[in-house]
This record gives structure tokens, C-alpha cells and sequence, in this order.
């Protein structure tokens, strides 16, 4: 198989625009031949569909191959709800086979355009953490290619080191080739949705336990702009799927799907529109506020509405911050957000949520009990990347980590600060796969 | 009942994405294609996806297998839905050197499409079955050019013969449908850099199902190619061939 070349930015936050060698098999009985075929002083990284803001999805110096052509379902039992499927599968594709069947993904992540290995790899989350834990607590088993050509079955009951290993592994122990996930049954496609208004952070601290305890779903959005006794302005969502016959009465539009196709101009970026986007959507959350139904895909998937919404961002591209603060250190939150809201820097959407206790079988994954907090900065360069470290340091003296999916300027202190790398997931590390993100934290080890 | 639809060349991008939109209402889908290990892949994701399977294995230009598959596929149900997606892109500088090459290019993409098509008619009328047949043909079939003239000219002969097809078999109830695809982001193209007007099987795959509900005889995909190559049909020809397109 031809690798190609591509200088377009690969990775969701279009900052790297360097030259980047992929592989793309479209067939699993291509992977062996393939991994065989590519030169042994060369290293490669599993990709999927690029939902990765920093460098963990790139591998400059080698190459990549690209999973997402590798997309169909090996079986699905409607009566369990076990769905078999190819790694390179996008959530999207696999809630157009379960959805009609009465089943629903376990855990989703702010987009349905990643794929199943994407999903293990960087063990994601979504608004019901605090129920259902991470996505690797639902993973049955998985069938993972190493570089020797050997094809491994790992889960909770077999290889569970390398499985440990693998979920939150960022991809560096083989490919995933294969996912076996155990689904959660669902009365109905629609979802019942409560907003409410929050004036302020206290208001948030306070209804995200509450809403925790009575919803699975429950995100928060802050907007960004609010300063002084306003920080923590903002909207809470809270939701469940909807019972069966409760359709409602009046079916909502589906969102047009839009699409970006050009980098926006840089100063439509500015204080002023980011201001007025943060206000409007403010007052429309305002305009829903109390119960109303949502088709899942408005519900979960709201920004999936624009394709290439990065592109907003112009041609320089942008930063996404994730990290998360234990819970005794939730004023680090009202400290981060009052350093952005002083700076004045465009995050169009400001995410908070309460992760819970259940723990995730993987050694890497991110997710720990307390509160998490993800900001976008539009790249203004090295200003941009200070106050991205100032937050950062914040987190961290506070016990906190930082999210490697979103990352792209951790240093390797900062990295190991969040994270032990146990031996474990050293020796079950595949020598041959190699990513940006991981020579850039492991320098010094 | 059921519709019982036919994959030719089944684990091409389009045939797959056209499979997964019948499979969701539960269709029969048969399929053919040449590669094994490929169609097993395809048949247990539609499968999966609601369809009730039968796959055949065999190379398009096997004329004996083939009607013996015919006859096993007509056995189970008679055809509403023919989709003869098979195709090659090959190589034009080694076509023009390599007699092989140059009779692959023409055999899988005109020889073997017309004689399967031509089959399949004949038995539907028998039957006085009423059908659509689809045919993927290609933009490159409007007008010859230096770069892929092999292909080109057996996608010509596509459009043509359905063009035929269609007239002959008019009254007979059977509809049929020319696909002109422009650039497709598929494993064919692989090795071809992307713009902005390639498209992937999905799109098109969902422009055919829409084409066969209004009845519309020939689509190009997207639409924008129909002006590109009335445009580009217009060149005259002693300008043309000064042009390395």
C-alpha cells in the first residue's frame, strides 16, 4: 500500500500544519500486510478522524494510519445489546445501527465524529461521568494488532494488563482493530431536557450536586466574558433519555447542518463578537429554560451541527484546554475563569462538569473525581500559549491534570505531574508507534 | 415483501454505501464481487445492519460463474434493484504499451458491466419483473482525454449502452439509471490529492436512492458536473487536443 502526503492540519486545533505521511487502508485484512510492509526504522500512530486538538493524533517524524476507512459492524445482538464493530467506526456511524434498535452508546463524548478506537484510546468521557464513568468501563474486549503482526484479545477477563494499558493508552500499545462494547438500552430516541439559568458559580456548585443525584446527564456551559460576583454566569443542562410514548408534541427541527469550508478571517474572533455569541446563547439557553424534549443528537452532539467548526477559529487555528481539580480545590475554577474573563480571550464555549468516582480500568486515562473545566483560545501565539501555562500551573498546584486529547503545550514536568506513568504501561508500550504529543512530555524520561 | 437487491461489485465505496441504506429497512441484499476476505467484511456489516446477505464470489469478467450465480440469485427472489458498480481505474501510460492492461481497463469496465446488465434484462422481462437498474459510469466518459482515455472511453461505452437499455426495456417496466460520478474520494483515487470536488460513496450513494425515487435517467454527481462538462464538451476539438488534460 502507497503512503500519501498531506500538509493540511490534521489535528482538530489546526495549529501543526507540518508535512505528515499517512497510511489509509480501507480493509482489515489489510492491516497485517501493512504493518508488515512499513520500513522497520519507521514509527506509526493509529488515527482516526482527527478529533484530537494537540499532537497526540500526529507522528511527523513517521507516518500514520488512518483507521476511519475501516468502518463496519461484525455483528450487533439486539437482544444484549453487544455491538462487534471495526475500531475505525465513527460513533456516528454505529448510533445509525443501535438508535433504531432501542439501544444507545454507554458514554458520548461532545462529538459523534470520532471513532471507537479514538474513543478507547484516549478513553473519553461525557455528561453522564458521574453514573456510567469513562468509555473504557464499557468496553468488552478489544483486539489489538502489534507491530510483530501478532493480533492480541484483551478485556477485563483476558490480557487485562495490556487492556489497562490500551484504554487511555493514546494509541501507543498497537492498533485497535477491533471493539466489542457492551451498549445501554433506551425507550425512546428523544431526550427530556432541563435548563437552568446560573448567576452565578455558587449556583452552579450547588445544582450540579443536586442535579447529579437526579439526572445521568449534566453538563454546564460558563460564560466566558461574566467578571466579578457574575463568573460562573451560565447555563446547566441536565437530561435523560425520554421515557417510551412520551414523544413530544411538536416534533423539533433537526439543526441544518452547516459547514464551515474556509478559515474565518481573524478578527471576527474579537472580544466583541465572542461577547455578543456568549450573550445570545445565553439568552436563547434563557428562551428554554424549564423541561422540554430534544432529538439525542441536539442534546449531545451540538456543536456537530457545524462541520469544521474549527475553521471559526482562522487560518493560525486553536487551543483547547481540558484539566480537571479535585473537589476540596473547586475555587481554582472561579480563579480560572476571572483570569479569562480579565484577559478578554474568545472561547466561544466554556464547558463545566463534575466528574464522579467510578474509576476507569486504564493507566493513563484522565478522568478523576472533581471538577473539569475545558476553554478554547483562538492562536494568538506566544501570548496565547503563556496564559494556556498560567492556567495550567494553576490546576496542577492544585492536584489537578491536564487532558493529553486537547493538549498540545504540556511540558514534560507538567505532564508528569498529572500523570505516573506506570512500568505497566511502559512494557506493554508497542516500540514501533510513536506520537508528537508523546516525545514532546517524555523528553526527559 | 421484501426488496431483494443486487450489489454488482459489492465491496466497491458505492456499492457498500448503497448497501447500508437498504439494509437498514431490512432488505435481501445479494452481492458479487471478486475478493473474499473483502466481501465477508462487507456481508457481516450489513448483515449487522438489517439485511439478509448472500454473497458470490467471482471475477466479473467469469461469464459461467456468473450465470450461474444469476440463477441462484433469481432462485431466492426475483430482482427490484440492480446496482452495477464494479470498476478499475488502471493505468493509461501502461495501457497504451501493455495490450493487458488495455483489455482489463475495457473488459472489467465495458465488456463485463454490458454483458452482466444484458443478463440480468433479459431474465427480468422473462419474469415481467419490474426494475431499476443502476449504472455507474463516469464524467470521464463525456470526452476523451490523454490521461485516462482507456477508462474513459469504456465509461462512454457504459452511458451508451444504458442509454439502450433503457430505451429498449421502457415499456417493459424496467427503469435505468446512468450514474456520472466527477471525483470520488474512494480507494480508486487513493493516490490522487483531494480538492474540493471529490465526494465521498455516501454522498453519492444517497444522491442514487433519491435519483431512483423521482425517476430521473441520468445524475451527475455532484450536479455541478453537468455544467463542467457542457463546458468543457464545448471546447472545440482542434483546441482540445493541444490541451494536456
Amino acid at each position: 500500500m502507497k503512503a500519501t502526503y498531506t500538509n493540511s492540519p490534521l489535528s482538530w486545533g489546526r495549529v501543526d500544519r507540518h508535512k505528515q505521511k499517512i497510511y489509509t487502508p480501507h480493509w482489515r485484512s489489510d492491516l497485517i500486510p501493512l504493518v508488515d510492509q512499513i520500513p522497520s526504522e519507521e514509527t506509526y500512530l493509529p488515527y482516526g478522524l482527527g478529533r484530537s486538538y494537540g499532537d497526540s493524533c500526529l507522528n511527523k517524524p513517521g507516518s500514520l494510519v488512518k483507521l476511519s476507512g475501516i468502518n463496519r459492524v461484525r455483528s450487533f445482538d439486539r437482544e444484549t445489546g453487544l455491538i462487534v464493530a471495526d475500531a475505525g467506526c465513527s460513533l456516528e456511524n454505529i448510533l445509525a445501527v443501535i438508535v433504531p434498535s432501542g439501544w444507545f452508546l454507554p458514554v458520548s463524548p461532545g462529538t459523534k465524529y470520532v471513532t471507537l478506537g479514538g474513543a478507547i484510546a484516549n478513553d473519553v468521557h461525557g455528561k453522564n461521568h458521574h453514573v456510567a464513568g469513562t468509555f473504557g468501563r464499557h468496553v468488552s474486549w478489544i483486539e489489538i494488532l502489534r507491530s510483530t503482526g501478532e493480533v492480541l484479545q484483551a478485556g477485563p477477563t483476558q490480557n487485562l494488563e495490556l487492556f489497562q494499558a490500551t484504554i487511555g493508552g493514546l494509541g501507543l500499545t498497537g492498533i485497535i482493530q477491533t471493539v466489542a462494547l457492551q451498549l445501554q438500552p433506551i425507550s425512546s430516541p428523544w431526550m427530556r431536557v432541563e435548563t437552568i439559568p446560573l448567576r452565578s458559580l455558587d449556583d452552579y456548585f450547588r445544582l450540579a450536586d443536586e442535579s447529579d443525584e437526579l439526572f445521568p446527564y449534566t453538563v454546564s456551559w460558563i460564560d466566558c466574558l461574566a467578571t466579578g460576583k457574575d463568573v460562573g454566569k451560565g447555563l446547566l443542562i441536565r437530561g435523560e433519555h425520554a421515557p417510551a410514548g412520551v414523544s413530544p408534541l411538536k416534533a423539533p427541527r433537526q439543526l441544518p447542518r452547516l459547514s464551515l469550508p474556509l478559515d474565518a478571517p481573524s478578527w471576527l474572533l474579537g472580544k466583541y463578537t465572542v461577547g455578543t455569541f456568549n450573550r445570545l446563547y445565553y439568552q436563547m439557553g434563557l428562551r428554554k429554560e424549564g423541561v422540554h424534549f430534544e432529538n439525542y443528537d441536539a442534546f449531545f452532539y451540538p456543536l456537530d451541527g457545524v462541520l469544521h467548526w474549527n475553521k471559526m477559529y482562522g487560518r493560525k487555528g486553536f487551543y483547547q484546554l481540558q484539566f480537571t481539580v479535585p473537589l476540596k480545590e473547586a475555587d481554582v475554577i472561579g480563579k480560572a475563569l476571572s483570569c479569562v474573563a480579565k484577559w478578554g480571550t474568545s472561547s466561544f464555549l466554556v464547558v463545566l462538569k463534575k466528574f464522579g468516582t467510578l474509576p476507569s480500568p486504564g493507566l493513563l486515562s484522565f478522568p478523576s473525581e472533581g471538577y473539569t473545566l475545558t476553554l478554547d483560545f483562538a492562536n494568538r501565539g506566544e501570548m496565547t500559549e503563556a496564559r494556556i501555562r498560567e492556567l495550567m500551573e494553576m490546576a496542577l498546584k492544585a492536584g489537578g491534570r491536564v487532558y493529553p486529547a486537547k493538549d498540545a503545550l504540556m511540558t514534560p514536568a507538567a505532564f508528569e505531574q498529572g500523570f505516573a506513568v506506570p512500568p505497566d504501561f511502559t512494557k506493554w508500550q508497542d516500540e514501533r508507534i510513536a506520537s508528537d504529543f508523546w516525545r514532546r512530555v517524555r523528553r526527559n524520561s | 415483501m421484501t426488496q431483494h437487491i443486487l450489489l454488482i461489485g459489492a465491496t466497491s465505496a458505492v456499492a457498500e454505501a448503497i448497501g447500508r441504506l437498504y439494509a437498514k429497512n431490512g432488505a435481501r441484499i445479494s452481492l458479487i464481487a471478486r475478493r473474499e476476505s473483502r466481501l465477508s467484511e462487507v456481508v457481516s456489516d450489513l448483515t449487522s445492519r438489517g439485511a439478509k446477505c448472500h454473497a458470490y464470489v467471482a471475477d466479473i469478467r467469469d461469464r459461467p460463474l456468473l450465470t450461474k450465480h444469476l440463477d441462484s440469485i433469481f432462485a431466492e427472489q426475483p430482482l427490484d434493484r440492480v446496482f452495477c458498480c464494479h470498476g478499475v481505474l488502471g493505468n493509461t501510460d501502461l495501457a497504451c504499451t501493455d495490450v493487458n492492461q488495455a483489455v482489463e481497463i475495457l473488459d472489467i469496465n465495458f465488456n463485463s458491466a454490458a454483458l452482466i446488465l444484458s443478463d440480468i434484462c433479459y431474465r427480468l422481462v422473462q419474469i415481467e419483473q419490474p426494475a431499476t437498474i443502476v449504472g455507474i459510469s463516469s464524467v470521464a466518459g463525456d470526452r476523451g482525454r490523454q490521461s485516462n482515455f482507456y477508462y474513459g472511453a469504456a465509461k462512454a461505452g457504459m452511458s451508451v449502452f444504458l442509454q439502450g437499455l433503457r430505451n429498449r426495456y421502457f415499456s417493459k417496466g424496467i427503469h435505468v439509471l446512468t450514474v456520472k460520478p466527477g471525483f470520488l474520494d474512494t480507494p480508486m483515487t487513493a493516490d490522487i490529492p483531494k480538492n474540493a470536488l471529490f465526494v465521498s460513496p455516501d454522498f453519492v450513494a444517497k444522491s442514487i436512492v433519491t435519483a431512483i425515487k423521482r425517476g430521473r435517467n441520468e445524475i451527475y454527481v455532484p450536479g455541478v458536473w453537468r455544467i463542467i462538462m457542457v463546458i468543457i464538451k464545448m471546447v472545440p476539438e482542434f483546441l482540445f487536443k493541444r490541451l494536456s488534460l
